[in-house]
């Protein structure tokens, strides 16, 4: 501040005394303002800001009853210097106390006012210095206590004895409470409402030491809030270096806490998730280093410690480079592609050979970029195994499957054995190079070489089984080719087995075994035994290893299949015993289904030649029946013809007798003699009739039989003309000529004509219908007389059923016989009342038939004569 | 004293020509259509013989033989029979002849001479 810029308000009532005053000041460059009234110099000094006030004692103690803001100790207040005379000193004195910088006595000398002013101007500068600092701490005290107050911790100062010396207004709001409640408070009573020091508290600890602690508490609120505290608390120091407070910093760590909480378990989660995970599990870096790896990864890499791979390149590192596993994991790496890769062999140098499943994917950063990958890895080996066995055991059974179906399309023994050796051999199959099948004979107690399959040599086998694996031939496809290349192959083989002719003993030996205790043999070096029986295979099979096994049929031992690999010189495995083992029961098997088949056939014509012997049996019984039925009929006749033949010749000899006394004698006697001679040959007839019963011989010739109807009604036509029926004939044309005895049938017409005109009782209606289909002709005889009665219909073909008062009761029965004797069928079909119809059938081409059967019975009946 | 013939036929024509024949031949003769009717003749008169039809309605001619010997033992029977299967019957051993009906009687009339004589 220059003088120039100084404002200085003069006050005085003495004119001369301002006058002077406004002179020396305006020449010293002061800026100055006078006046001499009290109330115009309030007004002025309120008007501007003055630096400086000159006023007369009894002015400023006018000003200061009129209470002014002149001579009041305000920051902007003016320095004022007081002039005063020597009547006034004491009030100027006062004026002093109350804040007035200076006075001056009057008159006035320059020099004095004007050091006065310098230095009121000075103490005015200095005065104005302070407030500015004072301003500024107090600005600098407000923007602290701000800070503290907002912070979002709890801060409190405790004194020695635990008392709150202050504390922040978080911590107050956090209490609920107001600094007046908590100041001189004890820490452990305002804030746990407790009547000691807490145990966890470490206070007393900082006061004793000196240095700060850090800690964490858990805080339980009087009404029930827990929170997790941080806690800091650090030492004041007093000049003297002794800890005179303490200041506890406190942070509300409840939320962080509980997060950190969480993710613990949602890590302790994942870990055990990984550490249990049934398959492996390891991740990588970017670089291919392994980062982490679960329990099982390191178990199905037989690595037994994670620390083992952790680090490992799967890159770089020779375990997975050797694995084929490394170009995978790099193009996961670089290329982020998946990784799938499906019972891969793996075989770690920490442990065994593993089939393992293995499924990888990149790992990825927020912005994409590839981090690393995870693998998962899973042993399938015992897996694999079972897949592995599971597809040998289908192909094996799909083999055994096509034998059975090969060995059932066959019933020959030979061809049985052919296939048994083919299952044994062929490479789709058993796959042995040699197979031999040598039979028991039971009763000489001997095994005798059968047949067998296998090449000479090496080069034959090369040649015979190439062929084979090119042509890819299925066992059906084998066993054709081998039936047609038959003799002309397997030739070697054929020799050894055709010499091999063991004799069994009661010794001890292989064959024993495997015949009688029906144990399969895996043999091992074949001629280190004590089993004579035993070496003697081994020499004549020119084989040291081989499979024996029994051949089963029906529980009985029928022999052994012997198979070797004397080619290859492949190890016989138990496997290979146990299949040859099946294929042997499946050949026992077709052998018994041979022989049931045999056996069956043998069975099947004892029965059919039975059948024949019945068949014929039968036949002659019915012949004795047919014959029994013709002399029942027979003497039947004879008796009705005896009466009547006797009383004629008996009465032809009386006339014969009367007339010789009378004329023409000799004429009458000569008929009458014809009379007796005619009688006398039929009761000769009857005789051997009653006698001896003869079949009567049929003459069957082909017939037209409309010609054989129209005859027999010429014969009747007298008793059809006396009644009053009508005749209709209704014939199929173009009849083919049947193969009958014309009077045979004759008779059968005559009988149902016959019978048809007395049902009828002389009136109605008479129609013969015949027809002609494939196989037979029918002849239709029907009336519309009274019928028969349902309960006699069964019998009117019975022999002496009649209802006629005149009939022999034979002429139906008759009719049947001879139709019968025809090979055909007569059949009625009646109505009581309505009238009847009798339907003949006749083959066409009967006679023909009935030769033949003639014929065919004896060849059949020959044969097994011939063969006795 | 004329012989006396019982003719038991149930058929009439040959009722007819037995007895016309045997008359003719100087018997006395009787006939019978049954054995019913026979015996109501036998009950009236004695015969020397009978000539005995089997095949009858009613009784037959065997059963009736054996009525008649139960009467009278020595009473002469000749079976006359359109069948000769009978000649082997056990119970027609006890008739003194069997003859097979014909019309030649020659053999009947033989038969009934020895009987008669």
């Amino acid at each position: 501040m220059t003088d120039a810029e100084v404002k200085i308000l003069v006050g005085e009532k003495d004119a001369k005394i301002l006058q002077r005053i406004r002179k020396i000041l305006t020449e010293e460059s002061y800026g100055v303002w006078t006046c001499d009234d009290p109330g115009e110099l309030s007004r002025i000094y309120e008007s501007g800001s003055f630096d400086l006030l000159i006023l007369d004692i009894t002015l400023y103690a006018q000003l200061r009853r009129q209470e002014t803001r002149i001579g009041r100790l305000d920051d902007d207040a003016a320095q004022i210097i007081i002039l005063t005379d020597e009547a006034n000193f004491p009030a100027a004195l006062e004026a002093i106390k109350e804040g007035a910088l200076d006075f001056i006595e009057k008159p006035v000398r320059v020099k004095r006012l004007l050091v006065s002013i310098r230095n009121a101007l000075q103490h005015a500068r200095k005065l104005q210095e302070i407030r500015k600092d004072q301003k500024e701490l107090a600005t600098l005290k407000e923007l602290y206590e701000r800070i503290i107050d907002g912070i979002d911790y709890g801060i409190v100062v405790l004194d020695p004895e635990l008392r709150i010396e202050s504390i922040n207004r978080h911590l107050q709001r956090k209490q609920r409470q107001d600094a007046a409640h908590a100041v001189g408070e004890h820490c452990y009573r305002f804030f746990y409402n407790r009547g000691a020091i807490c145990d966890e508290c470490r206070v007393k600890e900082v006061f004793e030491s000196g240095t700060a602690v850090k800690y964490n508490l858990i805080h339980r609120t009087p009404w029930g809030l827990q929170y997790h505290l941080e806690v800091e608390a650090f030492p004041l120091f007093d000049r003297e270096g002794r800890v005179n407070r303490v200041v506890q910093l406190s942070k509300d760590v409840t939320e962080r806490v509980r997060l950190e909480e969480e993710l613990r378990e949602k890590k302790d989660y994942l870990e055990s998730l990984l550490a249990h995970a049934p398959v492996g599990i390891f991740s990588t870096d970017q670089h291919g280093l392994i980062r982490a790896a679960n329990p099982e990864f390191v178990e199905i890499i037989g690595a037994k410690e994670a620390s083992r791979v952790i680090g490992l390149s799967v890159l770089e590192s020779e375990e997975f480079v050797r694995n084929g596993l490394a170009e995978q994991f790099r193009r996961v790496l670089t290329e982020g592609l998946p990784l799938e890769i499906d019972s891969h062999v793996c075989h770690f140098s920490w442990g065994r050979q593993s089939i393992c499943s293995l499924r990888g994917a990149p790992l990825r950063t927020k912005d994409n970029q590839i981090a690393g990958l995870i693998t998962t890895v899973q042993d399938v080996t015992v897996r694999s195994h079972l897949e592995e066995n599971f597809r040998k055991r289908i192909a094996e059974l799909s083999i055994f499957k096509e034998l059975g179906e090969l060995l059932q399309s066959t019933v020959d023994l030979q061809d049985i054995y052919a296939i048994a050796l083919i299952g044994v051999t062929a490479g789709v199959s058993l796959g042995f190079n040699r197979a031999f099948i040598l039979r028991y004979n039971r009763s000489s107690n001997v095994l005798i070489g059968e047949t067998a399959i296998g090449p000479s040599d090496a080069e034959e086998a090369g040649r015979i089984w190439s062929k084979l694996y090119e042509k890819q031939l299925s066992l059906k496809e084998i066993f054709a080719n081998y039936k047609e290349t038959l003799g002309t192959r397997d030739v070697r083989v054929n020799e050894i087995v055709k010499r091999l002719r063991i004799q069994m003993t009661w010794e001890e030996g292989l064959l024993p075994e495997v015949l009688f205790r029906n144990l399969p043999k895996n043999v091992r070096n074949a001629s280190q035994t004590t089993f004579s029986d035993q070496r003697l295979l081994a020499a004549e099979l020119g084989c040291e290893a081989f499979a024996i096994v029994p051949l089963i049929s029906r529980g009985k031992v029928e022999g052994v299949i012997i198979a070797d690999d004397l080619i290859t010189g492949k190890e016989i495995t138990e496997e290979d015993v146990n299949r040859l083992s099946i294929i042997s029961n499946q050949i026992g098997a077709a052998i018994e289904n041979s022989r049931l088949l045999q056996n069956l056939e043998e069975k099947v014509e004892a029965l059919r030649l039975a059948y024949l012997d019945l068949k014929e049996n039968r036949d002659l019984l019915l012949r004795a029946e047919r014959l029994s039925a013709v002399g029942e009929v027979a003497a039947m006749v004879a008796h009705e013809i005896r009466n009547p033949l006797t009383s004629i010749g008996g009465f032809a000899r009386a006339v014969k007798r009367d007339l010789e006394k009378s004329h023409k004698i000799e004429t009458n006697r000569r008929f009458l003699d014809i009379i007796i001679e005619e009688v006398k040959r039929l009761e000769r007839i009857v005789t051997e009739i009653l006698g001896f019963v003869r079949p009567v011989a049929m003459r069957f010739a082909p017939t037209n039989i409309h010609e054989v109807i129209d005859q027999t009604f010429s014969m009747m036509s007298g008793e059809i003309d006396e009644s009053r029926v009508v005749v209709t004939r209704d014939f199929q044309p173009d009849m083919p000529p049947i193969w009958i005895d014309a009077d045979q049938i004759r008779q059968v017409m005559l009988n149902l004509l016959r019978n048809a005109l007395h049902a009828m009782k002389g009136e109605g209606m008479l129609s013969v219908v015949t027809e002609a289909t494939n196989r037979a002709a029918r002849i239709y005889v029907a009336d519309t007389g009274e019928g028969i009665r349902a309960d006699h219909v069964e019998k009117v073909f019975n022999a002496f059923f009649t209802t006629k008062t005149t009939g022999s009761g034979l002429g139906l029965t008759i009719s049947m016989q001879i139709v019968k004797s025809h090979g055909g069928s007569i059949e009625v079909d009646s109505r009581e009342g309505e009238g009847s119809t009798f339907i003949i059938t006749l083959p066409l081409r009967s006679g023909e038939v009935s030769h033949e059967k003639e014929d065919s019975r004896r060849g059949r009946r020959k044969k097994p004569a011939h063969l006795v | 004293m004329k012989k006396r013939i019982l003719v038991v036929d149930d058929e009439k024509n040959l009722r007819i020509l037995y007895e016309e024949e045997l008359k003719s031949e100087g018997y006395d003769v009787d006939i019978a259509d049954s054995a019913e009717s026979a015996f109501k003749c036998l009950d009236h008169k004695v015969y020397d013989v009978i000539v005995l039809d089997i095949q009858m309605p009613g009784m037959s001619g065997l059963e009736a033989m054996g009525h008649m010997l139960h009467k009278n033992r020595r009473q002469a029977i000749i079976l006359n029979t359109a069948y000769s299967q009978f000649k082997d019957d056990f119970e027609s051993w006890s008739a003194d002849a069997y003859v097979v009906k014909s019309g030649d009687l020659t053999e009947l009339k033989e038969k009934i001479k020895e009987l008669v004589s």
